[in-house]
């Protein structure tokens, strides 16, 4: 990784934040299957001893990042701001969220450096690496990364894939209070089997999928709809009033990988006052890879050759597994017919 | 840029493909468009990968569909116009 200054001072990756809990050395955790090093705590992830795979260190807050910064690609939050934006900052890329602060990544995504902006609180801080950042290295290292909450069924996970705001986390959530096990709650790791010898009409390889780390995102009345008693929460970040619930209790989570049964893609909550109930419509492998494509994560959408991994990689997805479109009214009452109706469809469809 | 029949056509290196069902998936990597096409495209396309001849891929397709002399190189014509304008195509 290359050196780079903060206008701030001349900080180097050992320092902690300030204003930080004092580590007297770097923890290490787990998250997906990635053994992190970090300079601040992470309540949210498992304690774990292996050699590291990433390395997080959190910088003296400043004003970000200086350097020669090419700007390649930002995208627009809800209201059409600009949220988050990505350059190339020397030999590394910098990814800066507004307001919030900057993270610099190494090309190789061993190194990651946060500087905070100084009134970014630290669960900020842990949100945007664990939730945005994360995703993005991995995008560089696995096969494919799509933002979707999955849960663990007897017949394998099944995966809701989908923008923010669809209902990924709802879903997640309520099958977790149902006793399913929690996979992830907002991006999915898959990673394709070894090459296994079998005769050649049967497909090359299946899908597994990632446990990403435990707890669902969920705004409090969202809690409400679920749990019949509140449960305890923490704060995601600073900016936002949806809570953390990881109680084990009320969202077990898988300790390991499993097969992708199915994926569910969801649209936004229709308008109309009259919704039937809950249904599910087979998409054509076309459907499937053109849905598949804005859900995937992709920290540098100029790299040739991840892109064609990544675009052979969706084309096998959606062709290898059954992908459905799912409509249902976002109203908590309907969720056991979607719950039922989810489980018992894989095994008629196929 | 006028074409015919006796033109040769090709998928460009910065164009990537993959046949998902019967229907085929392009990805132009200069431009980051995705495109499809039905799968009667599809059996054109693949057709043009084994030979970069329109008249050949013309001949093998009167054979294998219900369709005038006329009418398809007129349709085949318009199709391999539009993926040349989108750059899924280069005329050697």
């Amino acid at each position: 990784m290359s050196e780079v200054a903060t206008l701030a001072n001349q900080a180097n990756t050992a320092t902690r934040v300030a204003s930080g809990l004092d580590l007297p050395e770097a923890a290490r955790y787990q998250v997906c299957d990635l053994a992190l090093e970090s300079t601040i705590p992470f309540p949210e992830l498992t304690p774990a001893q292996a050699s590291p795979d990433v390395r997080f260190s959190v910088l003296p807050a400043g004003e970000g990042f200086a350097g020669d910064l090419t700007w390649f690609h930002h995208y627009a939050g809800p209201e059409n701001e600009t949220w988050l934006r990505m350059a190339d900052c020397g030999e590394d890329y910098l990814v800066r969220f507004e307001g919030y602060g900057d993270f610099l990544i190494a090309r190789d995504g061993i190194d990651v450096q946060c500087c905070p902006l100084p009134d970014t609180a630290e669960s900020t801080i842990r949100h945007l690496f664990l939730d945005q950042i994360v995703p993005l290295v991995l995008s560089r290292r696995e096969l494919l990364v799509l933002h979707a909450s999955a849960i663990l069924t007897p017949e394998g996970v099944i995966a809701f894939v989908g923008k923010s705001g669809q209902g990924k986390s709802t879903l997640a959530a309520s099958f977790a209070q149902s006793g399913f096990r929690l996979i992830s709650d907002d991006y999915l790791v898959l990673r394709k089997t070894p090459l296994r010898k079998m005769p050649q009409r049967e497909p090359a390889a299946d899908w597994i999928a990632i446990p990403s780390y435990p707890g669902v995102r969920l705004w409090p009345e969202t809690s409400d709809g679920i749990f019949t008693v509140s449960p305890e929460s923490a704060e995601i970040a600073h900016y936002t009033d949806k809570r953390r619930v990881s109680d084990p209790a009320l969202i077990p989570f898988a300790e390991g990988s499993s097969a992708l049964r199915c994926l569910y893609f969801l649209d936004d909550a229709c308008e109309d006052a009259f919704q039937p109930g809950p249904a599910i419509v087979r998409l054509s492998p076309r459907e499937a890879f053109m849905k598949l494509v804005t859900c995937a994560f992709n920290l540098d959408i100029r790299d040739k050759v991840l892109l064609e991994r990544q675009f052979e990689a969706i084309g096998q997805v959606s062709t290898e597994v059954p992908c459905f479109q799912l409509d249902y009214a976002r109203d908590f009452s309907s969720l056991p017919a979607v719950r039922q109706l989810i489980v018992d469809q894989p095994m008629r469809s196929e | 840029m006028t074409l015919a029949l006796n033109d040769q056509l090709r998928i460009p290196e910065e164009v990537l493909t993959s046949k998902v069902g019967e229907e085929m998936i392009l990805l132009n990597l200069q431009t980051g468009m995705y495109h499809s096409l039905d799968p009667v495209g599809t059996r054109f396309l693949e057709m043009l990968q084994r030979t970069s001849r329109l008249g050949a891929v013309h001949q093998s397709l009167l054979e294998e569909f219900d369709v005038s002399n006329a009418k398809l190189e007129s349709d085949l014509l318009k199709l391999s116009q539009d993926m040349l304008a989108r750059g899924l195509l280069v005329k050697e």
